[in-house]
């Protein structure tokens, strides 16, 4: 599952950043990726929650510190569904 | 796929992703008009700033934004000051979070009132042109003093639309009810506590795309003839084959309501200032019977021309185009026959033809989303009069062919001109002729009101109006002309005159006026600069005509011009000097 969704977030980055190069794992940061600033940070938030069609809190958001956290709370957020 | 595909089909949020796919498209290419931009409120404006570059990118329009200023659109515009913005155009966003204080919803940040009179103080120093907004809906229940929010931005919005009724205001909130219907969330609190948006990204995408239309309307110049079939496209049926009395029109039947309102729709732009024509495949004495029956709204009176023959409908288009002297591109025609659409197409590729598809239910919304007429901008007296004055030179003209020699026929018209000397008071028309006319125009310079108040106050220029009429009425005023002094004399920055009095002599008659004005000032020069367009290729034989020759060539479309011949001869009655 975890494979599956890093997998999709990948591709969102990849069609956002207009870089087909562009590789992440679980540990990567805004810091690894060019371009990630904080307008993108909003526009990859928005975008993620219209793919999974899930909603996160102003909490959650502010949480997040790395690509492995969002993984977590996309499983955590489709587990509860 | 194409981005305004992805706005047809509702797919915004795949669109969002892509913002970036986008904006690269477009580094390799060629703009047709450069702009400067600033967009004013909601904070974060950024995503409005980046969509708006991306649509009208699209339209071939290339943005500039100047920084915006963080704070609420109408705050900030105290701190943006009118005399030194250089924006073509400022785009002013409200949404109802600007009326409170950050984060506290149970009290308004200033009065209504205080509101108001921000947005008077700014449109009096403002130059550029401003695409306003009104205040949207909050989407919860909020009720201050006893008052009901909604109602309080209702007379915000009133009051603005007043302020700014001379310029592009769009509603936010007509957009935010289509969309409201389309089930896109508009305003979210996570995206206002995280990220300092108030209006969704979906809902920036919108806003931008309106934003880009108003900018791309505001290029291009409204259409003045409508041309329009008659069977199933003014009346159900063919009155040929159904008979006149089995036509549908009326309030009686479904189908008569609707080409009951398709007609007064038609009425109603005609109204604003555009000239209806009919084009119609028929036998001529029938179709007439057609349009004199009772329960038509459209009269034959409406019409400035009509072709009802067999001929190809281009053949007839272009013949209207002629009697008329107005160029195709000014004109929209309506078939509901793909066919015609498609021959006047192929003959005519000037002329808008929208595919209004063949059930009159949609065809007015069709019309109406190709923003040909500019509806809802305000009108001048010589708009609303505008089928009368062609109706009129209908008349004139079957007058010229009677007589014989040009200007005994001109003599025989008693064509009056006058000098308008009270000018400021018909800036309104100024502004409008100096925008509108292609064919008589030196430079097709537009101005803006500001640009020729500007005019009207410096003592080394000269602003020109005339006003003609001839025995069969009124045509207004129908010439401007701007002037500079210099050491040597005086030159011509641009004239203007409109089409409808072409080979009156009326030119002449105005250049013959201009000579004694010179003379009096003891300047004896008189130089004009002539800028080629696609269209005014005429202003070549008529600077000709009236006694200039090409002083010096500046390239190959722009030249200098000088007058070399001080006998001009006209056939008008001049009732006064310059």
């Amino acid at each position: 599952m975890k494979f599956k969704y890093l997998k999709e977030l990948n591709k969102i980055f990849v069609t956002y950043f207009n870089n087909k190069k562009i590789l992440i794992n679980e540990k990567t940061t805004a810091k690894d990726i060019k371009n990630w600033d904080s307008l993108a940070q909003v526009a990859l938030i928005i975008s993620i929650e219209r793919k999974f069609k899930l909603r996160f809190s102003v909490k959650e958001v502010d949480n997040l510190k790395n690509i492995g956290d969002m993984v977590k709370l996309i499983m955590v957020k489709k587990n509860k569904k | 796929m194409k981005l305004n595909s992805y706005i047809k089909k509702n797919k915004l949020s795949s669109l969002l992703l892509k913002k970036n796919v986008f904006m690269n498209k477009f580094t390799k290419s060629k703009f047709e008009k450069k702009i400067i931009v600033k967009i004013v409120g909601g904070y974060t404006v950024s995503d409005l700033q980046d969509w708006t570059d991306i649509f009208c990118k699209f339209n071939k329009i290339e943005c500039n934004f100047t920084e915006h200023q963080w704070g609420s659109g109408f705050s900030s515009l105290l701190n943006i000051s009118g005399k030194n913005n250089d924006e073509n155009y400022l785009i002013i966003i409200n949404s109802w979070r600007d009326l409170f204080a950050p984060n506290n919803l149970d009290e308004l940040i200033t009065t209504p009132s205080e509101i108001i009179k921000i947005f008077e103080a700014y449109k009096k120093y403002n130059k550029s042109k401003i695409i306003i907004s009104l205040f949207d809906y909050p989407d919860i229940e909020i009720s201050i003093k006893q008052k009901n929010l909604k109602n309080v931005i209702n007379h915000l919005n009133n009051e603005i639309y007043k302020i700014f009724e001379n310029n592009s205001s769009f509603s936010i909130l007509s957009e935010q009810q289509n969309v409201l219907s389309n089930s896109i969330e508009w305003h979210s609190q996570r995206d206002w506590h995280s990220f300092g948006k108030v209006l969704t990204a979906e809902a920036s995408l919108i806003v931008s795309n309106t934003i880009s239309k108003v900018i791309k309307s505001s290029f291009q110049p409204s259409k003045k003839v409508l041309i329009l079939d008659l069977d199933n496209t003014i009346w159900g049926g063919v009155i040929g084959d159904d008979g006149l009395k089995n036509l549908r029109i009326g309030d009686e039947t479904p189908e008569g309501r609707i080409f009951l309102e398709i007609q007064s729709y038609f009425k109603m732009i005609k109204n604003n200032g555009v000239l209806l024509a009919v084009v119609s495949k028929n036998e001529k004495s029938l179709a007439l019977e057609g349009l004199k029956v009772k329960k038509n709204i459209l009269k034959i009176s409406d019409f400035v021309a009509t072709r009802i023959n067999w001929k190809n409908k281009s053949e007839n288009i272009m013949s209207i185009s002629k009697e008329l002297n107005l160029s195709l591109d000014s004109f929209v025609f309506i078939d509901d026959n793909p066919t015609e659409r498609e021959e006047v197409t192929k003959q005519l590729p000037d002329v808008s033809i929208p595919n209004i598809g063949d059930n009159p239910e949609s065809f007015i919304k069709i019309i109406n989303d190709h923003d040909y007429f500019n509806i809802g901008s305000k009108i001048s007296k010589e708009d609303a009069a505008r089928t009368s004055l062609y109706q009129i030179e209908n008349i004139r003209k079957k007058l010229q062919t009677k007589n014989k020699s040009h200007s005994g026929f001109l003599k025989s018209l008693k064509i009056e001109i006058k000098f308008i000397k009270k000018i400021i008071d018909n800036i309104e028309r100024i502004h409008q002729l100096t925008n509108k006319t292609n064919q008589f125009n030196l430079t097709s310079k537009r101005l803006s009101i500001s640009e020729v108040k500007k005019y009207i106050k410096n003592p080394k220029k000269k602003i020109i109006t005339v006003q003609a009429k001839d025995k069969f009425g009124d045509y207004g005023i129908i010439s401007v002309m701007y002037l500079s002094k210099n050491a040597q004399g005086w030159v011509i920055d641009n004239w203007i005159m409109s089409c409808r009095v072409f080979t009156k002599s009326i030119e002449n008659a105005i250049l013959f006026s201009l000579i004694k004005f010179i003379k009096k000032n003891k300047k004896s020069n008189l130089k004009t600069t002539y800028i080629v367009s696609k269209k005014n290729h005429l202003m070549f034989n008529i600077l000709n005509s009236l006694g200039f020759l090409i002083n010096k060539k500046y390239s190959t479309i722009k030249s200098e011009w000088i007058l070399k011949k001080y006998n001009v001869k006209h056939s008008c009655i001049i009732k006064n000097e310059i």
